[in-house]
């Protein structure tokens, strides 16, 4: 059971890699993107990701929590140093990523997306092309990417190795 | 030295998985028809991927191979097995891939292709239609990826 177990995590850490890949390639190409139209077709390719990344994530969590009872590994600080590093990932990664997008998606289509907060004011005119090239080099595919590969390193190496 | 190599093994699977996934999207969003200026960005997307998709790739496969020797692997039928499964959806999302992309992107690019039969060189449009499908590519791809994880995971032969 416990095999079958780690079976499922990995390979839903797999799937969940091979999704969110679309989304950080979609990240790296925006920066280059001066056209509204080539800029619409990434942002899709990234809410397609984005609809599928929650079910690989979803079972990863899952399996992991029941490992975590199964293995008995709750009393032990690797797990806990891995949930902590996951964690601090996600919180720069959504709370960058997401905003970034919504405020492209806003500024291209005023219409159809609302703003990323309620605080900012909702445009009722598509931005012009200064402003689209602004948000754009808002982008940080490089940072983010960098937490993210460092983390995951971090947290397989907590994982792997149990050291503490 | 074996722990490192297999973590380092896992990492790469990792990576080129996020490579390789940017390349499974173009796939899907070539099926909702973009235009000639969306196909542009889709292709940046490729080209992105198609660059980091390799390293990961060779990386893995050099681990693979250490690991083989250093846990003496070599001659147990598992890895063989594995191996032959990861070139077999290799070769085949490789050619039905390749297919799939050229007549997606000349489409978009050029819409008097969109008029063009499906069908071509004796094999039906049911059967191309099946075949060349970002469904049945991610579905090959899962599928034997949770074989190859179950054979090096639990090495049964």
């Amino acid at each position: 059971m416990y095999s079958a177990l780690r079976f499922l995590h990995v390979f839903s850490a797999f799937a969940f890699f091979l999704i969110h890949g679309a989304t950080a390639a979609a990240m790296f190409a925006l920066k280059r993107e001066r056209d509204p139209k080539r800029v619409e077709g990434l942002l899709e390719i990234r809410d397609f990701a984005t609809k599928w990344m929650g079910i690989p994530l979803g079972v990863l969590f899952i399996s992991g929590i029941v490992m975590g009872f199964m293995g008995r590994w709750w009393n032990q600080t690797w797990i806990w140093l891995a949930i902590g590093v996951f964690l601090a990932i996600s919180f720069p990664m959504s709370g960058f990523g997401r905003p970034y997008h919504d405020r492209l998606w806003h500024a291209l289509d005023p219409q159809g997306h609302a703003p990323p907060t309620k605080k900012e004011p909702r445009r009722t005119e598509p931005a012009t092309t200064e402003e689209l090239l602004s948000l754009l080099g808002k982008g940080r595919p490089m940072l983010l990417t960098a937490i993210g590969v460092v983390g995951l390193g971090v947290i397989l190496w907590l994982m792997m190795f149990k050291p503490f | 030295m074996y722990e490192w190599l297999r973590f380092l093994h896992v990492l790469s699977a990792m990576a080129y998985f996020l490579f390789h996934g940017a390349v499974a999207s173009v796939t899907f969003a070539l099926r909702r028809e973009p235009g000639p200026k969306r196909i542009d960005a889709l292709s940046a997307v490729m080209v992105l991927a198609y660059k980091g998709a390799p390293i990961a790739g060779v990386m893995l496969v050099l681990t693979g191979i250490l690991l083989g020797f250093l846990g003496r692997w070599w001659g147990d039928r598992w890895l063989w097995t594995s191996l032959g499964l990861l070139l077999m959806i290799g070769v085949l999302m490789n050619r039905l891939g390749k297919a799939y992309m050229t007549e997606g992107f000349a489409r978009a690019t050029n819409p008097a292709v969109q008029i063009q039969p499906q069908a071509r060189a004796g094999i039906s449009g049911g059967v191309r239609a099946f075949f060349l499908n970002p469904m049945f590519f991610a579905a090959t791809g899962m599928i034997g990826l949770a074989i190859i994880l179950w054979l090096m995971m639990f090495k049964p032969l």
